[in-house]
């Protein structure tokens, strides 16, 4: 059975170390009692979330997916327990999900049609799927999908949004086709600067700004910029954007616009809600490409995801038998560069060794990491993982707080005790 | 309310409010997906439950629910104080358009940081 014990901050923790005792200090009722501590970023070695939101988060089934952990029922947001990432690619059913507006489409793959237009190009054209698959050359890539504020609400101090912990992200097998030949097709001008991709998912109020979100011109005509129809072999989950939505890979999940709709290609920025105000970072705080027809004087979108990892094998707390190697397992990923190295401390970071790389799915793809520590002494081990991408960027000690809690990128600490 | 979207969680208050506030919404393109919890003694343990603490502002609190389930609130709880609920609020009629009247803003700011806001420091 499970054991609970309430920490000196009144969070609630499972197998929590030996010697912390409960203070006792708080009366919690027996459901949250039993229902808390899913999703626990504390317990993989990372800042915890905001106790309302572990409080608050379970484990709940969306149409079509294992249970997965609810952080907002409606719009739904929910994220793939750690389970899910113990394999490179990420199932259809445990995919993450999310949403900002709350009327979710519910579209036809026999009566969707894709438009797409804007004055930088030469025509208007619509296509049905049908029309997609024939007409065009397929084209598929491995890319993994992280939510731009993946891991929220590990921030220290805590920044308002979707808390998420590590799950908001995915890796699959993306197939459809290339949306540089679908605009080449319609016609493309001189003078398009930027393309907008539009979803079909709504506000449930007309104020609410509808979704849409831009690229660069030269990001959306790269050869790896899809129109995807299939993930994994099968068609999209209605949760994450049947019957079709945008693959860039390298680039934040905010891009990779769900339920498409639209295109437009258009000679000046896309100044709307989504572009124009959200999803923004201060310039200069991080090396991320700049979105170059998008820059502010204090800010700029986000752009291309950082180096990072996740170590799937390890628990906080977890004891392990003495004799026994300490197993660091895990994924890496970055912004498209492709992953060079990760390597593994038990120390705290004081020495490093390289861990073993798994079968390379392409510079996009999650990357496997693993190494056995052997002859570990008893005691107290502080493991961390650092990625180091063939761009040469390194995952960070320290956050880089901004105020939307984005590009959370801190090494994990995951303290085991050998006995 | 059929032209409305509504959750089938929320409760009574709110989709009075619903009932107020969202009908001048578009015509709904899909509903929102059914929420079923998963087998587990956790989710069986807990429903969710879209109930915010009974106090002083609830019901204008409850206007909230016109556009999203209301765990955002106890998920973003408690780490925001009474100037950061208050530009959560204001970001949500200016940037997102909620109906909310202005005269309300302040009693929704401190019903939230009462009762979902950063706990007071030690003396």
């Amino acid at each position: 059975m499970t054991r609970f014990e309430l920490t000196a901050d009144g969070r609630l923790r499972r197998r929590v170390i030996a010697g912390i005792a409960g203070t006792g200090a708080f009366a919690l009722t027996p459901a949250r009692l039993i229902a808390a501590p899913v999703g626990s970023s504390a317990e993989l070695g990372f800042a915890e979330l905001p106790d309302g939101a572990l409080a608050e988060q379970s484990l709940q089934v969306l149409p079509g997916k294992v249970p997965l952990i609810r952080k907002t029922a409606r719009p739904p947001n929910f994220e793939s327990p750690i389970e899910y990432f113990r394999t490179p690619i990420t199932r259809n059913d445990a995919f993450f999900v999310r949403w900002h507006l709350s009327s979710i489409p519910e579209l036809n793959a026999a009566s969707w049609v894709l438009t797409v237009g804007g004055d930088s190009l030469q025509r208007e054209q619509s296509w049905t799927l049908a029309q997609l698959r024939s007409e065009f050359e397929p084209a598929h890539v491995t890319a993994v999908c992280q939510c731009s504020g993946n891991r929220r609400g590990l921030f220290e101090p805590h920044v308002p949004g979707v808390q998420w912990g590590v799950g908001a992200m995915g890796n699959a097998a993306w197939r459809g086709v290339r949306v540089k030949d679908v605009l080449a097709r319609a016609g493309l001008k001189e003078d398009a600067v930027e393309v907008v991709f539009d979803g079909a998912d709504r506000g449930a109020l007309d104020g609410i700004p509808d979704f849409v979100k831009s690229l660069p011109v030269e990001t959306a005509l790269d050869p790896d910029t899809l129109i995807a129809f299939e993930m994994n072999g099968e068609p999209l989950p209605p949760m994450n954007g049947y019957p079709a939505r945008l693959v860039v890979p390298g680039w934040t999940g905010t891009y990779w616009v769900k339920s498409l709709v639209g295109i437009r290609v258009v000679p000046k920025p896309e100044s709307s809600f989504w572009m124009g105000t959200a999803y923004r970072l201060p310039r200069g705080k991080f090396r991320t490409p700049s979105f170059k027809s998008q820059v502010k004087e204090a800010n700029e979108p986000i752009t291309t995801m950082v180096v990072n990892s996740l170590i799937t094998s390890l628990q906080a707390g977890q004891q392990i038998q003495r004799g026994r190697p300490i197993e660091v397992r895990g994924l890496a990923w970055d912004g498209g560069s492709g992953i060079a190295r990760v390597d593994v401390s038990i120390d705290a970071g004081a020495t490093w060794r390289p861990a073993t790389l798994g079968k390379d799915l392409g510079r996009y793809s999650f990357q496997e990491f693993e190494l056995r520590v052997t002859s570990v002494a008893t005691g107290e081990h502080v493991v961390t993982a650092r990625a180091t991408s063939r761009a040469g960027e390194t995952q960070v000690e320290r956050l880089i707080h901004n105020p939307a809690g984005y590009h959370h990128n801190v090494m994990q600490q995951v303290r085991v005790e050998v006995v | 309310m059929t032209r409305c979207r509504s959750s089938t969680r929320v409760t009574r208050v709110v989709a009075l409010t619903m009932a107020v506030v969202a009908c001048a919404a578009r015509p709904s393109i899909a509903q929102e997906p059914t929420l079923t919890p998963a087998v587990t003694p956790q989710a069986a343990a807990q429903a969710p439950s879209d109930e915010l603490a009974d106090a002083p502002g609830r019901e204008k609190v409850a206007q909230c629910g016109a556009c999203h389930s209301l765990d955002y609130i106890r998920m973003n709880s408690r780490f925001l104080d009474l100037a950061g609920w208050t530009a959560v609020v204001n970001k949500m009629i200016k940037a997102f358009g909620a109906p909310i009247p202005a005269g309300d803003v302040d009693a929704i700011a401190r019903y939230l940081a009462e009762q979902y806001g950063k706990p007071a420091a030690p003396p």
